[in-house]
């Protein structure tokens, strides 16, 4: 028993307490930013106040704090900052990584290397870049209602990926796997600045009238060793449809001089086959006509058809010139290389040894689209 | 035994008992008789109007046959009326209330027992809102009418024991022979015959001297004042253990289960009470889990946290002096003193208490900037949670592992956690009580007794006993 009380007593008085904080000493960092340039890294860090947070307080201090420092290592950047801070850094809250794409371009192994090394970063955090802007400058952005910048930014990322298409969310897990695989090309969505001039032009400014500048979600970049290319709003949307994520999104169509608009209900796509060099895609849609300014009659019941015979010539369209515009730049941002490593591994192996690249690929598509109505749109439904 | 001897013993024991009596009263030619009493014990009314009125009808002290026997049973109306054996056997009696009448060498005892027992109260260490509001008291025969009235059984057997060298207190082991199992019911009176004390007063010293091999705080044995819940436990095949001047019995075996069942359960709808055991049983493992679980989050386990917590978390805890654990341990203290002062003060003045003591002391400490309000949260939902549990019994249990799982997270944070509450699950798996699994019916798991264990079915569907109880007449309905 003596045994046992002395082997407790050094279990708890050795082993114990190695990684004890108290969270009031804590730096808690809500966003990560990184560029590279001149062979040095600037890190820029939000710290969040949490004094601007307590109820009791009356001050109006900004909701967080931005740090940027330089240096040759991402820890001499830290320590640098760590200076500067009377509390810990602590990486476990941050809600965005902000890469600049000198990093991406010109060193990303080191980051890469220093995320993954970090066991307390989340390996679900969003990464986004910037391509106008540097990471410092989209931090410092005071948001409304001073909410932390990096939580309204991944909020953003949710709101237009769940909505509008055109925001392509990247957690830190796959970003890493994009990095360490050679099929697959660094996708990421493009979060840029609206300065004041901008905000005024599109009398945007009594949405915030307290900031200099706000924040917006960009189309995708994607990225390979040398080429940085920004897609369009129609890629965007075909990267998305292909990936399955444009449930709840509206898509709007032209149609005999007007146009209308969907709400995806449902829609399951994916590459099914890859044979001779030909790529077969497959999908379904099913959505609902929730907007509708067409000169055909809605009570027609081939109207409808006809619709969807829009909609599917417009994504057989979007698809053939985002296939396109892929082939011309040699970047994979459909994601067909991965499809054929993850199913014909062996052929992948084949592809790779010849060299073929995408050029020489084809894509088949097959939609087919399933619409419905509901309301009285335009006052001519009247069941 | 000879009456001079017994006489002179009893003048002997006058001299340090001033309340026994000893009347000498001429009966019959040349005869005496004499009364003997504990004036304390004994209604005085009663020895009066049927004894001593006896002698002293002339027509009884000068009558010529003398059976005294006979002649006192004709009209002492009392029936309870007993033959003494032994010098111990009488005083047994004198000390039981009972009159003793020494004529020659004939000693008789006659019941005339003062009623120096309250009477049958509603419960108050298990307040009802729904069924019967009748409890046990102090008397013994009292408590085993209130169970003879509900289980109209010939099978319901009462072993009478006698324990305690001094106090020879009377101890009765009830139990359903045609249901029960009959192994553990020898096991606790053989438990109860072994006791060597020299005297017991309530029924919690049978339940510590009862012998209990568990290395545990949790209770092993369910003591109760309901005669409702304790007839229910005697049908369900329990073994009840009752002995005079207790308020309460004993109900055993017990499981884990037990503690979070009522016989008010019964008296409401099974979906309803399904859902009060979940809570019930959510909230004795939140007042164990919650204040370690805080603290493993706040100070070692940042990342589990949503942001928006941890930076309310963080808000709350600016300009905050001391450590978590250090506020924890303040207020959970805090909470021991109000919770102790609030169980030892009468009820009127108990509420002025906790409303400064909860109130007054949570609110002024938070805004003295010293505890944190997330932390008076914490602390009052673990207390409340705490305080669903049905038996008190479990508030021993329910502190011990509180503390011990805070002392593992204190030096290992969630892992910690993780290891006190497997060290929780392994005490609870190596309990036994009276050689039965106290984790049943889930350890060993018995799929038909689920029906009545955290879910409460429909009494209609409920055909069967609990077979982990006893296998005997296992049908019911």
């Amino acid at each position: 028993m003596k045994k046992l009380f002395v082997l407790l007593g050094c279990l708890f008085l050795l082993s114990g307490c190695f990684n004890h904080r108290e969270l009031n000493d804590l730096a808690i960092c809500s966003g990560l930013g990184v560029s590279y340039s001149e062979n040095k890294y600037t890190l820029t860090l939000q710290v969040v106040n949490t004094s601007a947070f307590d109820a009791k307080s009356s001050n109006n201090n900004a909701s967080f704090s931005v740090y940027t420092e330089e240096g040759k290592t991402i820890f001499e950047a830290i320590n640098k900052i760590s200076k500067e801070l009377s509390k810990e850094i602590t990486l476990t809250q941050l809600k965005v990584i902000i890469i600049d794409d000198s990093a991406i371009l010109d060193n990303l192994g080191s980051l890469v290397d220093f995320l993954m090394n970090d066991l307390e970063v989340s390996l679900n955090v969003p990464v986004v870049t910037s391509l106008k802007s540097n990471p410092k400058d989209v931090l410092s952005v005071i948001t409304p209602n001073n909410e932390i910048n990096a939580s309204y930014i991944s909020s953003l990322i949710e709101v237009n990926n769940s909505k509008f298409g055109n925001a392509y969310p990247i957690e830190l897990s796959s970003f890493f796997v994009d990095y360490l695989t050679d099929y697959n090309n660094i996708m990421l969505t493009n979060v840029e600045l609206k300065e004041s001039s901008d905000i005024e032009d599109n009398n945007d400014v009594l949405k915030n009238t307290d900031n200099a500048s706000t924040l917006y979600i960009d189309n995708p970049i994607v990225f390979n060793n040398e080429t940085v290319y920004k897609l369009n709003l129609d890629e965007s949307i075909v990267l998305n449809t292909i990936e399955n994520n444009i449930n709840d999104n509206s898509l709007t169509f032209d149609c005999n001089g007007g146009n209308f608009s969907i709400m995806v209900l449902n829609s399951k796509f994916g590459f099914s086959k890859f044979e001779n060099n030909n790529i077969y895609l497959n999908g379904n849609l099913k959505g609902t006509v929730n907007e509708y300014n067409c000169s055909w009659d809605l009570d027609d019941d081939q109207t409808l058809v006809k619709l969807e015979n829009v909609i599917k010539n417009s994504f057989y369209d979007m698809i053939d010139n985002a296939f396109n515009k892929s082939k011309e730049l040699k970047l994979d941002f459909l994601e067909i290389g991965k499809f054929i490593y993850n199913n014909y591994t062996d052929e992948y192996k084949k592809i790779k040894d010849v060299n073929i690249s995408l050029v020489d690929f084809n894509i088949v598509n097959k939609i087919s689209v399933d619409l419905t109505k509901q309301g009285n749109l335009r006052g001519d439904i009247n069941e | 035994m000879n009456s001079k001897d017994v006489l002179k013993k009893l003048n002997d024991l006058k001299k340090t008992m001033p309340d026994l009596m000893i009347k000498e009263l001429s009966y019959g030619f040349f005869s005496t008789v004499y009364v003997v009493a504990i004036e304390t014990v004994c209604s005085t009314d009663r020895i009066n109007d049927f004894i001593l009125k006896f002698f002293g009808n002339k027509r009884n002290s000068a009558k010529k046959n003398i059976n005294i026997n006979k002649d006192l049973q004709q009209f002492v109306p009392g029936i309870n009326k007993k033959t003494i054996k032994d010098f111990d056997n009488l005083l047994y009696f004198l000390f039981s209330g009972f009159t003793v009448i020494i004529y020659g060498e004939t000693f008789l005892a006659f019941e005339t027992r003062a009623s120096i027992d309250r009477g049958v109260n509603p419960p108050t260490s298990e307040p009802v809102t729904r069924g019967p509001k009748d409890s046990f008291n102090e008397n013994y025969n009292t408590n085993l009418g209130l169970i003879r009235k509900r289980v109209k059984s010939t099978n319901l057997v009462i072993d009478e024991l006698t324990v305690g060298r001094e106090s020879k207190s009377k101890v009765a082991v009830i139990y359903m022979d045609n249901i029960c199992d009959i192994n553990v019911a020898k096991r606790i009176i053989k438990d109860i015959e072994d006791i060597d004390i020299d005297g017991i007063f309530d029924i919690n010293y049978v339940k510590e001297l009862i012998r209990n091999q568990n290395y545990t705080f949790f209770p092993t044995m369910i003591v109760s004042e309901k005669p409702d819940d304790t007839c229910k436990n005697i049908l369900d095949g329990k073994i009840i253990v009752m002995m005079e001047n207790s308020p309460e019995v004993l109900l055993l075996p017990t499981f884990f289960i037990n503690f979070f069942q009522n016989n008010e359960d019964y008296y409401r709808k099974p979906f309803f009470v399904s859902f009060v055991r979940i809570i019930r049983i959510l909230s004795f493992f939140i007042s164990i889990i919650l204040p370690a679980l805080f603290l493993s989050l706040l100070t070692y386990d940042h990342e589990i946290l949503p942001t928006s917590l941890i930076i309310n978390f963080a808000a709350q805890r600016n300009n905050i002096p001391f450590p978590t654990i250090v506020e924890l341990c303040i207020l959970l203290f805090v909470f021991e003193i109000i919770y102790e002062g609030d169980a030892r003060t009468p009820s009127s003045s108990s509420t002025s208490l906790s409303i400064l003591g909860a109130l007054v002391l949570g609110d002024a400490a938070v805004n003295a900037g010293l505890i944190s309000p997330i932390v008076v949260i914490v602390v009052a939902i673990t207390s409340i949670s705490s305080l669903l549990s049905v038996f008190q019994e479990m508030q021993t249990p329910i502190r011990f592992w509180r503390y011990m799982l805070l002392i593992f997270v204190l030096f290992f944070g969630i892992v910690g956690l993780g290891v006190g509450c497997t060290l929780l699950l392994i005490n609870l798996c190596t309990i036994e009580s009276y050689g039965k699994s106290y984790l049943s019916p889930f350890v060993p798991f018995d799929l038909e007794a689920q029906g009545n264990a955290v879910i409460r079915r429909n009494l209609r569907h409920l055909k069967f006993r609990k077979s982990y109880l006893s296998n005997n007449h296992v049908r019911k309905g």
